[in-house]
């Protein structure tokens, strides 16, 4: 039999716990957002969906034993019922006090997903001054939290009483009935009745045992027993079923509170299938025991209540709930009523996030998926090129439709990797909030195009220069309050954030109406820092440049957030090595747009193909400026005339030091990085080719220059030149790659 | 009921799905007929939803051996186990847990 051992397997739940949690912590920040943003009538679900995310987090939290983000989370779900009960308005200053609360389970998960279970002496000191902010919230906390069969706090809110999660304080039933493989997966059925019994009195727990097999038959792990619980609380429906979020999906959970209908009792009976019997007789044994709360009439509802009790029996008499079910009548509200009306009040914001119906697959599955089919598409060329030479017509046909259909594969399998640019975006609500906030200015966030889709890869690493480009927006670009006034303009400031797709690049633009780029102030810190000369007469465009460039900053204060002149260029050089570009446009006085322009995937590049010697090199094709023929004379050292412009150039055969004599003529293709032009000086130019890109492995980690690698229709593998790290290393000594020819 | 007391089993460690497969052989196999078969859980450091089950079944496989089975000295961690799962009352409270014949 072979055991995963359950070290693994707790680290895997473990893994998936802080996914979703992370994801309910990204929701919680939309919907506190929304809400500070005013969200009108959907406020009432927005704060339903945030009790939801922070009773899940604290629940999940408490299956695992994190102690320290249960207790945290606890004060905050106590705060957000009150909310919910309409006990407590929403505010600025509560969603002010919520936010960080957020932020610092963020934090603690964070030290979860990296293996720490136990808070620092820091954490828990924040914890409590956070908690301490909340707790004016709190204070009618009293009411509400009173003993059993408290009138529940009066709701503000015109909600229909069916769908009222009211405080009942009497005794729950819930029957637990868990998948066969809950306890491979790590989920034992213990600790979640461990932590039942921590959110009430536990009244009664029957062990369901009749499922089990004999010695002979018995998979040691498997789950076979089921659980029955009467439980007195003050919990609502929605926090006892929340407890088993994390294994509903393959359990059968049934929670049935005091004013359900009988039927409900019964169907939970029904469930258990041939133990039906047993169940109901236990319920009935609850409900008939007078020192225990009564479980409502709802029991009394049961079959053949006046029979004896039968332990462990499969199938009691009288006990079939199939033959005699009579309990329609429902009492207060119908359970099934309450579900649906849940059902429908998801709130709009957490509908986007994650009722999509999506599956979550693990980043490196897809990339091995890509790199099949990228295989598969350099197999498929290499086979039309054969195919072309055997003049065979019908095998050329069909391996053209073959071909088609391998691409369509290909589009399908890179759609894979591609995600709404919309999610990214989002999260900047929050920056512009706090930074906005920090700098005491009224910024409104505008998103836009929020639906264009982005490779993966790109949106996890667009998210740093996105957010400084944001910040520098807010810093330099939109002007203070009376500034604003002063030249006419609207007081609150508007950033915008949008996206796009163009000619197999997708765009981002960060706008703001602030008060542009002063091209006189820039060329005159320009001309002060040396990067100007002071007698030249640059473009706008060159001027605007100037503001990627290291150690350059206009702002006449050093600001805590942007001012420090870093960060531009880091932007610029992030989006570069991205293979992407970052150009500026700006308006004195009405603002300015900073354009970031990116590849679709990274997966792919066109390339130009070139061969020096034996060997064949990619040059990224958007790299490529134009393709010259080496003069054969007038060469200095490595640097050539071009229309009289010198123009350094590498030897690739010498810096990848590949065998053999240079052939009779060379050529040079002309490539631009940062406004830099070098020569890559080659035998033989090949042309374009659209290719994927294969990574190298960790044995070439070392090799400067080259970004990756590529197999061609031939089967030959070429390596793809790595522009930016060439041209800087141009000049240094060979790398010795040993391509042999 | 008299019946012979019969050998002690006092599995020591986890009593987990991890070391379920391993303790279901031998505590499923170990009652014979006319005897009481002794589970003494007083070394058992933790126990889970796979270790009770695995007793259940023990105490199932001695009664249909025609003999008993009965659990004793529960440690901590076996006693909130059987706690947790209403199922307190399988141990025996009367019994020395220093009973002769532990062979195990």
């Amino acid at each position: 039999m072979s055991t995963v051992p359950l070290e693994e397997q707790m680290a895997a739940a473990l893994r998936t716990f802080v996914i979703e949690a992370d994801d309910l912590l990204t929701e919680m920040e939309a919907g506190l957002l929304a809400l500070e943003s005013g969200a009108g009538p959907d406020s009432e679900e927005i704060v339903n969906a945030l009790f939801r995310a922070v009773h899940t987090v604290k629940g999940s939290s408490g299956l695992f034993g994190l102690d320290m983000i249960v207790g945290f989370a606890h004060v905050v779900e106590n705060v957000l019922d009150l909310v919910r009960a309409g006990a407590v308005p929403v505010t600025p200053a509560l969603v002010g006090a919520l936010l960080p609360c957020r932020d610092h389970l963020a934090r603690l998960l964070g030290a979860v997903g990296e293996g720490r279970t136990d808070a620092t002496s820091e954490e828990t000191a924040a914890g409590e001054t956070l908690l301490a902010a909340l707790r004016p919230f709190a204070e009618p906390a009293e009411e509400p939290a009173a003993p059993a069969g408290a009138v529940p706090a009066p709701r503000t809110s015109p909600e229909p009483p069916v769908s009222a999660p009211a405080p009942t304080g009497g005794t729950a039933v819930l029957s637990l009935r868990f998948g066969p493989d809950c306890l491979r997966t790590g989920m034992d059925p213990l600790s979640f009745l461990r932590y039942l019994a921590t959110l009430g009195e536990t009244v009664a727990v029957e062990c369901l045992d009749g499922l089990l097999p004999g010695a002979d038959d018995l998979d040691p792990e498997q789950c076979y027993l089921a659980f029955l619980v009467a439980l007195r609380t003050d919990e609502s429906r929605e926090s006892l079923e929340g407890v088993f979020d994390f294994v509903r999906d393959e359990s059968d959970i049934r929670v049935v509170m005091p004013g359900d209908p009988a039927s409900a009792l019964t169907e939970m009976a029904a469930s258990h299938g041939p133990l039906a019997g047993t169940v109901a007789t236990w319920l009935r044994e609850l409900a008939g025991d007078p020192v225990r709360e009564p479980v409502g009439d709802a029991a009394e509802e049961l079959p053949g209540s006046d029979g004896p009790r039968e332990t462990g029996g499969p199938a009691a008499p009288g006990g079939d709930p199939q033959e005699s079910a009579p309990g329609e009548t429902p009492l207060v509200p119908p359970a099934t009523g309450a579900v649906r009306e849940r059902a429908a009040a998801t709130p709009a914001a957490a509908r986007g996030a994650a009722e999509n119906r999506t599956v979550r697959v693990d980043a490196d599955r897809l990339d091995r998926l890509i790199d099949a089919v990228g295989e598969l598409v350099i197999a498929g060329a290499g086979a039309a090129l054969h195919s072309q030479l055997s003049g065979d017509e019908a095998l050329e046909g069909s391996l053209g439709e073959v071909m088609r259909l391998v691409e369509e594969v290909r589009d399908g399998a890179l759609q894979l990797r591609m995600v709404p640019i919309g999610t990214t975006f989002s999260r900047f609500q929050r920056v512009v909030r706090d930074v906005s906030t920090a700098l005491g200015k009224d910024v409104s966030l505008v998103v836009s195009g929020g639906d264009t889709e982005v490779d993966k890869a790109l949106v996890e690493q667009i998210g740093d220069p996105l957010t400084h480009l944001v910040r520098n927006a807010l810093d330099h670009g939109i002007e203070p309050a009376e500034v604003r006034a002063a030249r006419g303009k609207p007081v609150r400031g508007t950033l915008r954030l949008n996206a796009f797709h163009d000619s197999g690049s997708i765009v981002i633009e960060v706008s703001d109406d602030g008060g542009g780029i002063d091209t006189e102030a820039v060329l005159a810190k320009g001309i002060e820092r040396g990067l100007v000369d002071p007698s030249a007469v640059p473009s706008e465009k060159e001027i605007h440049a100037l503001l990627f460039e290291p150690g350059f900053s206009t702002a006449p204060e050093v600001t805590d957030l942007s001012g420090r002149g870093v960060g531009m260029d880091v932007v610029k050089r992030n989006v570069a090595a991205l293979r992407g570009t970052v150009d500026v446009e700006s308006r004195l006085g009405e603002g300015t747009t900073m354009r970031i322009r990116l590849p679709l995937t990274l997966a792919i590049i066109d390339g130009f193909v070139v061969g020096v010697g034996g060997a064949t090199f990619v040059v990224p094709l958007d790299r490529v400026v134009e393709c010259v023929e080496l003069p054969s004379s007038g060469l200095t050292r490595d640097c050539m005339d071009l229309r009289g412009e010198v123009l350094p150039f590498v030897r690739l055969r010498s810096h990848f030091t590949v065998a053999g004599e240079p052939a009779r003529r060379e050529n040079v293709v002309v490539v631009e990085y940062a406004g830099a032009r070098t020569g890559l000086v080659v035998d033989t130019l090949k042309g374009e080719f659209q290719t994927v890109i294969k990574p190298l492995g960790p044995l070439f980690a070392h090799v400067q220059g080259v970004g990756g690698a590529t197999i061609l229709g031939n089967g030959d593998v070429a390596l793809i030149i790595d522009v930016p790290v060439l041209v800087r290393d141009a000049g240094r000594q060979p790398v010795g790659v040993g391509v042999q020819s | 009921v008299s019946r012979r007391a019969g050998r002690t089993l006092r599995p020591t460690g986890e009593l987990t799905v991890q070391t379920a497969a391993a303790r279901a052989a031998v505590l499923t196999s170990a009652a014979t007929p006319g005897e009481t078969l002794t589970l003494d859980l007083s070394r058992v450091s933790e126990m889970d939803t796979a270790g009770l089950q695995v007793l259940l079944v023990a105490l199932a496989e001695a009664r249909i051996a025609g003999g008993a089975a009965r659990v004793v000295s529960p440690s901590p961690a076996a006693r909130e186990a059987l706690e947790l799962a209403g199922l307190s009352r399988l141990v025996d409270p009367a019994v020395d847990p220093a009973a002769p014949g532990a062979d195990s």
